[in-house]
């Protein structure tokens, strides 16, 4: 069952076409990758999705509503939440603070809200710096922040935007079994990633989107060995024919 | 959120100096309690202040402009309609209410921030000082006497200082107590969050406009109390000496001396600025403007030993003091 439904989605700035008559759904329950070499337009995408930016063109249909032009905190409120690719903490909060700014959104009680943000910090292994200021965490916490925030706000969907960027390998190990963590709670993630192991591990399935047109889409296997997904992230002369 | 034990400590150690300033008209002489007052009055018109800029992040520059249509509410219907200012206090609040919500409106609508919001308050607030230095039915530059009644208690008018004392005492109190319920709250979250990084509020569901609007207005009422207070002490008002940048400045170096965006901030730093300027003004008499040379030294102080306010440089002080 679709979750999301993008239809026609354009974006431009300018003269540059970021995103050009994507059209794909992200199925309830599953983990979608999303994919593409620099610049692709990944980012504008999930923007656009988000709120923060408008399209030119088409629609965005969540939960069978439209919500193409509806503000960022409407959107969020329905259940569609997203992370910064630069992890956006409040700084001088500390992270117990930071994930209870996140739980206000149902519930007004400070009691209730400090108590299901200490669980959101157990589950994504935070607990032990809840007093810190979040402008003191190591990247890997900070991340871990970025995606605890988010989850406060128990999303059905749940955006990604680079969690893995700037972590050495057991971090994104225990990162992608927070995510599968996630999923598992019933939380359906749509996940832009760079890290490639990460992403083809976790995904079932991927878009591969090039100058803002969708390229490849199906199993990570599939994709893996599309000529022009390796074309993209390569060049011609790696496609073997 | 647990409060660091410091933080505790001075919570408790404040009972102290409540019974002390409970007791002081007794002993004090008027000069004292006319310092005094102007300690408790700019610490609430500062604490108001701190509410929607040491918190919220939204920097104004036009505080004046608050106090201003409070001061001349209140004193325009006691003088042309004999109303008393306990009630004409709320109008003016509620009046100042409308103006901070529509300034806030236009402002956040056209998403000005930081600087351009800043001169966008300080802006409006000169705009009604010239308006009203040119409306005759306002009094204009002359401004207005406020027809004096004698001790008439009922219409916000004392013989002696004592009462203007616990006035300003309870207000300054009730604005901290304000400021402590918002701090603890879902909508004192918000306000931090929409400070320390509005994208990110956004994006957990914060409707910033919103929350900005309310912080404006709720600040404008209230500093509209301490207008009606300021008119009532004086029994005069005049643009010059409410709708002012200056006095604008007089309400914001508090908070950014003491500590913005804390509970405290505002009380300590009236503490220390409302003394040095009452003193340089009474020893430098007719030199107008010599106190404000003093926030200039005090602030430069301030800037680069403790940047963050006096509150949180004592704070961060007494936590390594425990800790060692």
């Amino acid at each position: 069952m679709a979750l999301l439904e993008v239809q026609k989605l354009s974006k431009h700035f300018g003269g540059l076409t970021a995103v050009a008559n994507n059209n794909f759904v992200v199925n309830q329950g599953e983990i979608l990758g999303l994919i593409g070499p620099n610049g692709a337009g990944k980012t504008t995408i999930f923007n656009l999705i988000s709120g923060f930016l408008r399209p030119d063109q088409g629609t965005i249909v969540y939960k069978g509503k439209e919500i193409q032009g509806l503000t960022p905190h409407e959107i969020s409120r329905r259940g569609l939440m997203r992370t910064f690719q630069t992890a956006q903490a409040f700084p001088y909060m500390t992270t117990l603070q930071n994930v209870m700014v996140g739980g206000f959104m149902h519930d007004r009680n400070r009691k209730r809200v400090e108590k299901s943000a200490l669980e959101t910090l157990e589950f994504t292994g935070l607990v032990e710096q809840k007093e810190k200021k979040a402008e003191n965490l190591t990247i890997g916490d900070s991340r871990r922040l970025e995606i605890a925030k988010a989850l406060a706000g128990r999303p059905s969907l749940l955006l990604l935007d680079e969690v893995m960027a700037g972590l050495n390998e057991t971090e994104i190990a225990e990162a992608v079994e927070l995510i599968k963590k996630i999923r598992d709670r019933g939380t359906t993630i749509f996940i832009v990633e760079h890290v490639m192991q990460a992403i083809m591990s976790l995904s079932d399935r991927i878009i591969v989107i090039n100058y803002g047109r969708q390229i490849a889409e199906g199993s990570p296997e599939k994709v893996a060995k599309d000529n022009r997904v390796i074309e993209a992230y390569l060049g011609e002369e790696y496609v073997i024919e | 959120m647990t409060m660091s034990s410091p933080g505790k400590k001075l919570y408790t150690v404040l009972i102290v100096p409540l019974i002390i300033f409970l007791v002081l008209p007794i002993f004090a002489g008027s000069y004292l309690l006319h310092i005094m007052i102007f300690i408790f009055f700019y610490a609430y018109l500062s604490q108001c202040w701190n509410i929607l800029s040491g918190y919220t992040g939204q920097f104004s520059l036009g505080h004046a402009a608050f106090l201003g249509v409070g001061a001349y509410t209140s004193s325009f219907l006691f003088s042309q309609y004999s109303l008393t200012p306990w009630v004409g206090m709320f109008i003016g609040a509620l009046v100042s209410l409308c103006v901070g919500l529509f300034i806030g409106h236009i402002c956040f609508r056209f998403g000005l921030k930081g600087a351009f919001f800043a001169l966008a308050t300080m802006a409006f607030a000169e705009i009604l000082r010239i308006l009203f230095l040119n409306l005759p039915s306002m009094g204009g530059a002359q401004g207005l006497l406020l027809p004096l009644r004698g001790n008439a208690p009922l219409l916000y008018q004392f013989e002696g200082k004592a009462p203007f004392y616990y006035i300003a005492l309870i207000m300054m109190l009730v604005s901290v107590a304000v400021a402590y319920a918002i701090e603890r709250s879902k909508t004192g979250f918000y306000f931090k969050a929409i400070h320390q990084n509005e994208e990110s509020a956004e994006a957990l569901g914060v409707d910033t406009k919103k929350y900005k609007v309310i912080a404006v207005g709720l600040s404008a009422a209230m500093t509209a109390f301490g207008g009606t207070f300021f008119a009532q002490y004086f029994m005069y008002i005049q643009p010059d000496n409410t709708y002012s940048t200056f006095v604008s400045f007089d309400i914001m170096l508090r908070s950014i001396i003491g500590g913005m965006g804390t509970v405290a901030g505002p009380v300590i730093g009236s503490f220390i600025l409302t003394p040095l300027a009452e003193i340089t003004r009474s020893f430098l008499g007719g030199k107008s403007g010599a106190h404000l040379m003093i926030y200039g030294l005090i602030l430069m102080a301030v800037c680069i030993f403790l940047p963050q306010g006096v509150y949180p440089g004592i704070k961060k002080w007494l936590t390594r003091f425990q800790s060692e």
